[in-house]
């Protein structure tokens, strides 16, 4: 099984929530808002978005 | 049993630091379902977590209102604390079986931080095995 690399996702949409295809790496939408994302992921025809809201920071930190 | 990858990340090893780290973390993707609406979500597996917490913007994002759940306050490493509401959910692992579940929607996560799987409604529902040698997660 492979491990899974989200650097680039995470470089690229800090701060912001991100609509992914099931295949875990298109981006179908993005923005401030979960809701207009997921709804315009819908719209696009995903049918079960993977809803991200994606770290600003990528720091070690202790849960 | 259902196995997951570990995710990996590169991380600053301080803040502004430019020096960088390879982390892997247990996370996984959840089904998380508020009424007809679902999405998949991903949560850190956090065994020291005493619930679910989820960002509020998911429930929103599905059509619930964060307000209508139970008051919650708890508190994180570094005694800051965070508010937010307990709603009686349905989850899904990818590959497994829907079940009944609870979670902490809120507008407080900290930004560096995704949503986490605790003990109550998650842990207490399942055998979870990390092997970070193999980067695997085992969930029975």
């Amino acid at each position: 099984m492979k491990p899974i690399n989200w650097n680039q996702l995470f470089d690229s949409y800090k701060g912001k929530w991100v609509a992914l295809e099931q295949n875990k790496k298109t981006v179908v939408s993005s923005g401030k808002n979960a809701k207009t994302v997921f709804e315009k992921a819908k719209k696009k025809g995903v049918k079960v978005p993977t809803l991200v809201k994606v770290p600003t920071k990528m720091i070690p930190f202790a849960g | 049993m259902i196995k997951y990858p570990y995710v990996s990340f590169e991380v600053e090893v301080a803040p502004n630091s430019k020096r960088k780290k390879t982390i892997w973390r247990p996370i996984i993707e959840l089904i998380v379902f508020c009424g007809t609406q679902f999405a998949a979500y991903p949560v850190l597996v956090d065994s020291g977590a005493d619930y679910n917490i989820f960002h509020s913007g998911l429930l929103e994002a599905l059509g619930g209102k964060l307000t209508k759940g139970k008051k919650r306050r708890i508190v994180a490493l570094g005694n800051q604390p965070l508010k937010g509401y307990m709603h009686n959910i349905k989850l899904k692992l990818v590959g497994g079986n829907k079940f009944e579940s609870s979670a902490i929607f809120s507008n407080q996560i900290p930004d560096h931080a995704l949503g986490v799987l605790g003990q109550n409604g998650f842990f207490d529902r399942y055998k979870i095995t990390f092997n970070y040698k193999a980067k695997t997660i085992n969930i029975s």
